[in-house]
């Protein structure tokens, strides 16, 4: 196609004229003109370089390509009929090579009928200006298109700039995860008595349970809502956790656990943050639950038999939103048996909704409670319940349910558990006998001076004198003193029997017996752990027929060691005999 | 200080043995003394714990053996004024089925 360019006088004047101010926009731009015609071109090109603009030049659609590629200009003005390659497909494979760079095109064409207009925009061209061309039109059209290109521009720095953002948060999320992972993971709910409806390591909801055991065989349970989800949720996760394990481990009681929770969270999270949770002891032995419920829904006790279901209500702020000074405690102490469920479980579960928008509501769970006929399904059932009312609706909130089922033999064995070398005691004391010490060894001194030591024992004095005196006595008169026990059985023989213990002992020269004595305690309970070792040969025949006569019932002498083990949570004699270990507990 | 201390009724044929705070085998003699050798006819046997606080078993057996000799003389041997603490020692004992506990 080649037609004159006609340069009309007025739209020079009007260049003249308007240049300065149209030319702010849209100055020095890098234009590739593409015509097959010269004149065309050069009539094109004298007009850019008036205005400051770089020209590129290309005769055919493929020259337009190749130099689209090798100059990269900003903006292409384009022939449509042309040989080699004409002006739609040139645009097509500039868009195409431009990618997400922005590359206004503006055919320039003597063609007026709107098929052929609509096809300049249809193959990728922005704008058309019909020849002849008019400068005004021509220098508004480009500066139209360039601030489309512009504002372009800027929106792509904004974009890569953006994405560059979620990178990086993407990549904080996955470090707080791992971060979460470490320290949460090893005290997950991996207890047997224990089921949870969620991971307890998926941090993407900010839920956190913990479960973890003390020594004396009791089981902490935490549930709790970070508030938050990745760093936010492990800022919060961190402390609660490392509190919640290194108290566990020392036996500490919920109460003072909650208070070293809150301080600490009131020193690191950021102000209106906080963290509801719900905060479980379970005393198998005891047969009780203390729960501290701080801003989480009702926890539900329900008993194996029959229908009756305890709620344990939130009567506490959440962690970390007053200080402690501020802060009442309500630790609600419960009674369970074995069997008995406890329910534990996050706002997510009861604002569940419908398709109508109806919640499902603390009513709704109870039924479901109260309609179970098999507890071992009652958890299955909570689900399913949940999932039924909430039919297609997608889920909007976390659920988190947590059930704990009051059986101690899931527990893995409370006693070995509690001999494992990390536990401490609270005190303790190690007395060494040896013959001159040992006739004026008093039991009642020892025991006034526990009960001196743990205030708790001051109700337990009887029966631990009677456990001392016992194993003391059966160390040094069997061990030490090597006297035999069948001398007690006639009423002279008693008599004779406590002579003979003064008689050597006045001559002892030799012997020892050493006591020890490790107490565990805290506030609601204790074991007393006593060990008596004697440097005799061993008495355990004589203890195997302690037991045989003390069943009788009637024998007058050899009850003690039957009678101290009624008294004990355990006594055990090693094989050789001479060391007796007695668990008394209160 | 006496470790026990023994009242006679001779009339109504009672004697009242109470040790005291704690009863184990350092009371052996005088609890002996207090039915061995006695002139009289003594059909009961009281022994008074109310002050007793700490017991073993050479209690136990001292008491077992007042039964014996109380048995062989057609008497009775009650355990009286208990601690709650020392009636449970009692019971683990199965002293119940033994003597009279009130």
């Amino acid at each position: 196609m080649s037609m004159q360019l006609q340069a009309k006088a007025g739209d020079n004047q009007a260049l003249s004229e308007q240049a300065p101010q149209q030319g702010e926009d849209s100055k020095g731009l890098s234009v590739l003109v593409v015509d097959d015609d010269e004149i065309n071109r050069a009539v094109l090109k004298a007009m850019l370089q008036k205005d400051g603009h770089t020209v590129h030049i290309a005769a055919n659609g493929a020259e337009a390509v190749a130099h689209y590629e090798a100059e990269q200009p900003d903006m292409v003005l384009m022939d449509i009929m042309m040989p080699v390659m004409d002006g739609y497909e040139a645009a097509q494979s500039i868009k195409a090579s431009a990618g997400l760079r922005f590359v206004p095109i503006i055919f320039v064409t003597a063609i007026i009928d709107d098929q052929a207009l609509a096809k300049c925009l249809a193959v990728g061209g922005d704008d058309f200006i019909t020849k002849p061309i008019s400068l005004v039109i021509l220098r508004a059209k480009l500066a139209a298109a360039d601030r489309i290109r512009r504002l372009y521009g800027a929106l792509a720095l904004q974009q890569s700039g953006l994405s560059a953002h979620h990178e990086r948060l993407r990549y904080e999320h996955e470090l707080a995860e791992q971060v979460f992972a470490k320290i949460v993971g090893n005290s997950s709910a991996n207890a047997a008595n224990i089921r949870a409806k969620l991971a307890p390591l998926a941090i993407t909801n900010g839920d956190l349970i913990l479960v973890g055991r003390t020594p004396h065989g009791r089981q902490n349970i935490l549930m709790g809502d970070c508030m938050g989800h990745g760093l936010s949720a492990a800022i919060g996760a961190i402390p609660v956790t490392d509190i919640f394990n290194a108290m566990s481990r020392k036996g500490l009681v919920v109460g003072d656990m909650v208070k070293e929770m809150n301080r600490k969270l009131r020193a690191t999270l950021p102000a209106g943050h906080f963290f509801a949770a719900c905060l479980m002891e379970w005393d198998p032995r005891g047969g009780v639950v203390h729960i501290w419920n701080g801003g989480v829904p009702d926890v539900l006790l329900v008993a194996e038999g029959g229908r009756a279901v305890t709620r344990i209500a939130s009567r506490n702020l959440a962690l970390g939103v007053v200080d402690n000074e501020e802060m009442d405690i309500h630790v609600e102490t419960c009674r369970v048996q074995r069997g008995d469920r406890l329910y534990l479980y996050s706002d997510g579960l009861v604002d569940v909704r419908d398709g109508a928008g109806l919640m499902f509501g603390q009513e709704r769970l109870e039924k479901v409670v109260r309609d179970n006929r098999d507890r071992r399904r009652l958890f299955e059932e909570i689900n399913e319940a949940v999932e039924s009312f909430r039919g297609d609706r997608a889920q909007e909130d976390d659920i988190t349910l947590v059930e704990v089922l009051c059986d101690e033999s899931l527990l893995d064995g409370a006693e070995a558990h509690g001999e494992k070398p990390r536990r401490q005691p609270s005190c303790g004391m190690s007395i060494k006998l040896g013959p001159g010490g040992l006739g004026h060894f008093d039991p009642l001194n020892l025991v006034d001076s526990l009960v001196g030591g743990i205030a708790a024992l001051e109700n337990h004095r009887t029966p631990l004198y009677t456990v001392i005196a016992e194993l003391y006595a059966n160390a040094l008169e069997h061990g030490v003193l090597k006297l035999d026990c069948a001398l007690k059985k006639a009423p002279e023989g008693f008599a004779h029997y406590y002579d003979e213990r003064e008689r050597r002992l006045s001559e002892l020269t030799e012997g020892w017996v050493n006591i020890d004595i490790e107490i565990f305690s805290n506030d609601a309970g204790g074991e007393l752990i006593l060990q008596i070792e004697d440097s005799g040969q061993g008495f355990a025949a004589v203890a195997a027929s302690d037991t045989a006569q003390a069943d009788s019932g009637v024998a007058a002498s050899g009850r003690g060691i039957s009678l101290a083990r009624s008294l004990c949570k355990s006594l055990a004699h090693d094989a050789r005999g001479n060391r007796a270990r007695a668990v008394y507990a209160w | 200080m006496e470790m026990i201390t023994v009242t006679e009724n001779e009339k109504e044929g009672v004697v009242t043995i109470a040790p005291r705070k704690r009863f184990d085998f350092g009371a052996h003699r005088k609890f002996r003394e207090s039915y061995k050798n006695k002139k009289g006819t003594v059909s009961r046997y009281v022994i008074d714990m109310k002050e007793v606080e700490y017991i073993d078993s050479s209690a136990l057996g001292m008491m077992l053996l007042l039964r014996e000799h109380a048995t062989a003389n057609k008497g009775v041997v009650v355990i009286a004024y208990c601690k709650p603490e020392i009636r449970k020692i009692l019971a683990i004992a199965n002293f119940d089925r033994l003597f009279e506990i009130k």
